[in-house]
């Protein structure tokens, strides 16, 4: 009888744990750092990819973003300019994240270049990269939005 | 495959793609042609309906350089008003839109804004990684030229060594842009406000004597007249950021002495401390945003707007070569007896149609070289319009995609010219023979 009842608890339940389990996969943490959103517009196997999140650094000291790894290639920091001579993107060295404050990578500012990608990325897709922040790793999962997506499917919401 | 494409210089990918567009045309003409001598023929068909040609080709030309020409301008606005912003950094100010704030700062559209403080610019100024903040602030103009204020670092920044004269270093003194309507060595009282409505009298007794005049930036700077902060916020009946004893004018300003100002220009020690700073000052009271961002999403959001015109310049002279071509088969109906006589005596049917086709071909070519022409005329023109008109450097030249609009609409027509060819193949020789 119990056994039946907690099976009963669990398949009524089950709606609710795959919600937090679908947030969760939108959540990387480790130690005070937090990866939330990490997302990449459809990319042809070849093009280069920019990976966007939101990084969080809820520690008491400044981190630097440095950069992440993917599929075993590196994922390059770099930052946006606009001019006569068209869009570029830089490579930078690293970003400091201070005590308390958030990072946006976001698309036209900052981003993590995944170069020549090995395969098509198609919306719904979903990848796991490493972000490297503050000497941790955070294996975050990136969703693969439309190619011309602007901003993550969940952008907005605090979580 | 895709991998070699991509692996080419660009400037052999546009080679090649213009190669692949007209070679379809060519080609055909080849088949055409091949074996035979058409030429003199042709050229004698030209000369009797000199004028006729002429209209064709007229109208063609028109077709393409409309095309070439708005493609050509769209471009070389794109690149006048980015290159405007390069100097632009990252921009601090209060929040609200960035797009106001971009037209305001960078290419001096003047709105109404609410003020970065003097403790948040002291903030800003002091922060890690800051080479220069420097306060842009507008809202008063003489005969039409905006008088901004800042500090020496910005005029530097943005014009780097003067083409005369010297910095101004008092508060009463000003740097003149390329083009502003005072010389060095002279004066002007600044009018309040812009436009129709702006007061004249407003800053009586007060003048700003030019030292020196900018390089040219081919930005809307090139006709603004700058001055020392100090002295908008002096002419305003404000305190000058500085101790009442102290002379000095630039920053540091004493955050209690500072009325504030719409806009901050922080240029960063290093790169990618220009994305630090803006992370760091993107927060509720402040807005940090890059230009070059938005200007990169207003010309985004045109890319769509750019992809119709460029549809719509194809079709339109797809059109107007179909015209053409009507108008031919009704000329080679008033020709047929003239080529049914060729026919008579002995011209096989390929020859007749090498004839029609070459005879439409030139006129296509030479409508095409003819709109080239136009159209580079057309974009240089409505450039030198808009440059006065905004006084962002426009500059339009003609490139690789008017090259290949120009190579698919050839290839396109040479091969609609087939049609009046088969068609003249096609008339009945003895009914021709007659007429």
């Amino acid at each position: 009888m119990r056994a039946c009842l907690l099976s009963l608890l669990l398949i009524a339940a089950a709606p609710a744990l795959a919600e937090t389990h679908d947030h969760d996969d939108h959540v990387a943490e480790a130690e005070g750092l937090r990866v939330v959103h990490a997302w990449t517009p459809a990319t042809a196997k070849g093009a280069d990819a920019l990976v966007y999140m939101e990084v969080e650094n809820t520690t008491a000291a400044e981190v630097t973003l440095t950069g992440g790894e993917a599929e075993g290639a590196e994922l390059e920091l770099v930052g946006f300019t606009y001019g006569a001579a068209g869009e570029a993107w830089t490579v930078l060295p690293g970003l400091p994240i201070p005590a308390g404050a958030d990072l946006d990578l976001e698309p036209k500012v900052l981003a993590l270049r995944w170069s020549s990608v090995p395969m098509d990325l198609t919306p719904g897709a979903e990848l796991e990269i490493e972000v490297e922040v503050g000497g941790q790793h955070l294996h975050a999962h990136v969703e693969v939005g439309e190619a011309g997506a602007t901003a993550h499917s969940h952008a907005g919401h605090n979580h | 495959m895709l991998d070699l494409w991509a692996a080419l210089p660009p400037a052999l990918q546009d080679v090649l793609f213009a190669l692949a567009l007209i070679a379809p045309g060519l080609l055909a003409g080849a088949l055409v042609l091949r074996g035979l001598r058409p030429l003199p023929l042709v050229g004698a068909m030209l000369r009797r309906f000199v004028w006729v040609n002429a209209l064709f080709v007229a109208l063609i030309a028109v077709s393409v350089g409309l095309g070439v020409g708005l493609l050509a301008q769209e471009r070389g606005l794109r690149q006048g008003s980015a290159r405007a912003a390069e100097k632009f950094d990252l921009i601090v100010a209060a929040p609200g839109s960035e797009v106001t704030v971009m037209l305001a700062a960078v290419y001096l559209q003047p709105s109404d804004m609410a003020l970065v403080t003097g403790a948040q610019y002291a903030e800003i100024a002091g922060a890690e990684g800051v080479a220069f903040a420097a306060p842009i602030a507008f809202g008063d103009s003489y005969q039409g030229a905006p008088v901004v204020g800042t500090t020496v670092d910005f005029v530097s920044h943005l014009a780097g060594p003067l083409a005369e004269g010297r910095v101004f270093s008092a508060a009463e003194e000003a740097v003149a842009g390329a083009y502003a309507p005072v010389d060095v060595g002279g004066s002007f009282t600044p009018a309040h406000g812009h436009g129709p409505m702006a007061e004249g009298d407003a800053h009586d007794g007060f003048a700003y004597a030019v030292t020196g005049r900018m390089a040219p930036t081919g930005s809307p700077w090139d006709r603004a007249l700058l001055v020392p902060v100090e002295g908008v916020w002096a002419v305003h009946g404000l305190a000058n950021g500085h101790a009442p004893d102290d002379p000095r004018i630039g920053p540091p300003f004493v955050p209690e002495m500072m009325p504030g100002t719409p806009a901050v220009l922080v240029h960063a020690t290093e790169l990618w401390g220009n994305y630090a700073l803006k992370s760091r000052f993107t927060r509720g009271d402040l807005m940090a945003f890059f230009p070059g961002t938005v200007l990169a999403q207003l010309h985004g959001l045109m890319r769509d707007v750019r992809s119709a015109m460029s549809l719509m310049a194809v079709l339109t002279q797809v059109l107007v070569t179909l015209s053409v071509l009507i108008g031919l088969m009704i000329l080679v109906r008033l020709i047929a007896r003239s080529l049914a006589l060729l026919r008579a005596i002995g011209a096989p049917l390929r020859f007749v149609f090498a004839v029609v086709w070459a005879y439409s071909a030139a006129l296509i070519l030479s409508g095409a070289a003819l709109g080239l022409a136009l159209g580079w005329v057309a974009a240089r023109g409505i450039s030198a319009l808009v440059t006065a008109r905004t006084d962002v450097l426009v500059t339009a030249n003609l490139g690789w995609p008017e090259a290949h609009l120009v190579a698919g609409f050839i290839s396109l027509t040479l091969f609609m010219a087939l049609l009046p060819a088969w068609l003249a193949v096609r008339r009945p020789l003895l009914t021709d023979l007659r007429t």
